[in-house]
């Protein structure tokens, strides 16, 4: 009865959606509510009246938007600095991932290489074995990485899972393409820049996704490798927040009117750290789909 | 074309200058890969050393097995060894099949938009950093925390779910579940799109059911990924989820839920010059990882001789 294809199931006549089909999407939906609901309320917390906020409750419908608690953040010392350090870091580390990562697909992908086997065992034992975090630490701490921005994102440029799933990719290009830039003059970088890059579109697209929201939401990394406040990026700001009992880790700038309940503090510093890659991510979708199928399964 | 012909030294010379340039390409990616993984590699021999430094990892005194000795020794490392290993079973149980599960029902739906809208909702837990999750699952499941209260108006008594140490674990297993639910799915959800159709219509012309569907075309399709899966889970499997501990251990459950990464980090970047017993203790934690990828891959090649990682 049932059929797997979306397409299919919708021109075939044989097809019935039956009591079974209802039950199914109604536990899927219960599913993704628990999902959504909390960033739901979070928003809505962030942006109701103070008076709202104090009386509580399981979904506080604003009965009109007040962003003073956005206001309070943004004002407050810490998180201006905050977000610029994870700004940079998540746009040059996102940079440094890829160009690393697509150099060594693009390499990886070529099977007549001589040696591309050893270079293949030289990548899978660091998927299976690893110095641990006290070797790495030191090796950072000799390079005299410690408390520096490059700490965050040198030491994890690589994924090494999406460099395999990137040389899949880069293997199901068609070799008549290759062949016919090589018959232009075309170098191998030249083919790199010109004909690997522009086709991989979708699966830099979700590399790009996987590498920025990693860091992004990095908290260990920062917390084992960065001393000075003004250097902390934005998610250990947030962890602050919530381990001290005062509203901010930050400098209280107003003084003549009461700050905003620490609730909707919170709430509203999650929004502003979480916004960016939520309102990205749903774009970016059906290339992260599509390179992980064309990547992970041909592979 | 590759000659068949015997090649002289010199064709083979000429034979990798052509590829040269490929070479010159991976040069950065390899230095990556030995500063950062094959040092810290061979940095772990400071687990047999009394590590300084003054003298360096390669040039501190070898000390044999004296840290192996206390560590095997110590309450401590049987404690948090064995609450790693708990949480990992625990992670492993929950958080891998239902993954699975979810993809089989989603793969049902029959309307393509409204799957679209939910797969993509899915997806939201996953892109939300652990500090920020662990903040809302303090407002909800802390003593205080809505759910709570909600029991309370019930006339029920509170549940501890963060602060008790027997359903600490279970707490974090489930909320590691449903944060990557979505997107641990969405493997199995490509590999069915990329089920051939033709296979359930010839099965609906001999009269298969849905179920019967399932069972011998679904499962078969899906069944090398999920061994591949599972491996490649079972490579940090031992790390139980660290960002997660790191941000939702709290003093009362403390003893009971540190696993061996947070010890790790407590005992050797916390305190002063404890490198060299923290590495021994991190090195125990590979061996036990190794030992259980390779176990794992000798196991899914036994059932099927294509299957496995390697």
């Amino acid at each position: 009865m049932m059929d797997q294809q979306p397409t299919l199931a919708n021109k075939s006549p044989a097809m019935k959606i039956g009591w079974g089909d209802y039950v199914n999407l109604g536990l899927i939906i219960l599913i993704c509510v628990t999902m959504l609901y909390p960033f739901l309320y979070l928003l809505l917390l962030s942006l109701a009246p103070i008076e709202q906020v104090a009386q509580g409750g399981f979904l506080v419908i604003p009965k009109y938007i007040e962003l003073e608690s956005y206001r309070y953040v943004l004002r407050a010392s810490g998180i201006g600095k905050a977000y610029a350090v994870t700004i940079t870091v998540t746009f040059l580390g996102t940079l440094l991932s890829l160009t690393l990562t697509s150099l060594g697909a693009y390499v990886l992908a070529n099977r007549r290489l001589p040696g591309v086997d050893v270079l293949n065992v030289f990548l899978i034992i660091t998927m299976i074995f690893n110095g641990g975090m006290i070797p790495t630490y030191l090796v950072v701490k000799s390079l005299g990485m410690i408390d520096t921005l490059f700490a965050m994102f040198i030491p994890n440029a690589m994924n090494t899972f999406w460099l395999f799933v990137m040389r899949n990719f880069v293997r199901s290009i068609p070799d008549t393409l290759f062949e016919s830039a090589r018959l232009d003059g075309c170098g191998e970088f030249g083919i790199f820049t010109r004909i690997v890059l522009p086709v991989s579109g979708a699966i830099l697209a979700s590399l790009t996704l996987f590498y920025g929201v990693g860091f992004w939401n990095q908290y260990f990394i920062p917390l084992m490798y960065i001393n000075s406040t003004p250097k902390q990026p934005l998610q250990v700001l947030i962890r602050s927040m919530y381990q001290s009992t005062t509203s901010m880790t930050g400098s209280v700038v107003m003084s003549d009117t009461l700050p905003p309940p620490v609730e909707s503090i919170r709430a509203a510093t999650i929004i502003l750290a979480t916004a960016p890659i939520l309102t990205v991510y749903p774009f970016l979708q059906k290339y992260f789909t599509k390179g992980i199928m064309v990547g992970a399964i041909k592979g | 074309m590759i000659p068949t012909a015997p090649v002289s030294f010199r064709q083979k010379l000429l034979r990798l200058g052509k590829y040269k340039t490929y070479y010159i390409m991976f040069f950065p990616v390899a230095l990556w890969y030995i500063i950062f993984c094959y040092i810290p590699m061979a940095g772990v021999s400071i687990a047999f050393k009394d590590f300084s430094f003054k003298a360096g990892i390669f040039g501190s005194e070898w000390v044999g097995l004296k840290h192996i000795n206390r560590m095997l020794s110590s309450r401590d490392f049987r404690r948090v060894m064995g609450n790693t290993l708990e949480l990992s079973a625990l992670r492993i149980l929950i958080g891998f099949p239902f993954p699975i599960i979810f993809a089989l029902m989603l793969n049902e739906v029959r309307f393509p938009k409204t799957k679209k809208a939910l797969q993509t909702i899915s997806y939201l837990p996953h892109f939300v950093s652990w500090v920020v999750i662990s903040g809302i699952l303090f407002s909800f499941f802390s003593s205080g925390g809505f759910v709570n209260q909600f029991i309370r108006r019930l006339g029920g008594q509170a549940i501890p779910f963060m602060s008790s140490e027997e359903l600490f674990p279970w707490f974090l297993a489930l909320s590691a579940l449903w944060k990557e639910l979505g997107w641990n799915a969405i493997i199995y959800l490509a590999t069915l799109s990329s089920i051939d159709p033709q296979l359930y219509e010839a099965a609906m012309i001999d009269g298969a059911g849905r179920w019967k569907q399932l069972i011998h075309i679904t499962f078969p399709s899906i069944r090398s990924v999920v061994s591949i899966m599972l491996i490649l889970s079972l490579t940090n499997v031992l790390s139980a989820g660290f960002d997660q501990v790191l941000v939702m251990i709290n003093a009362a459950v403390q003893s009971s839920a540190e696993t061996i990464d947070y010890y790790i980090f407590r005992i050797g970047v916390q305190r002063v010059n404890n490198y060299s017993y923290a590495t021994a203790n991190g090195l125990a934690k590979s061996l036990i990882s190794l030992v259980l990828v390779v176990t794992a891959n000798w196991g899914a090649k036994k059932i099927d001789p294509e299957g496995g990682l390697w």
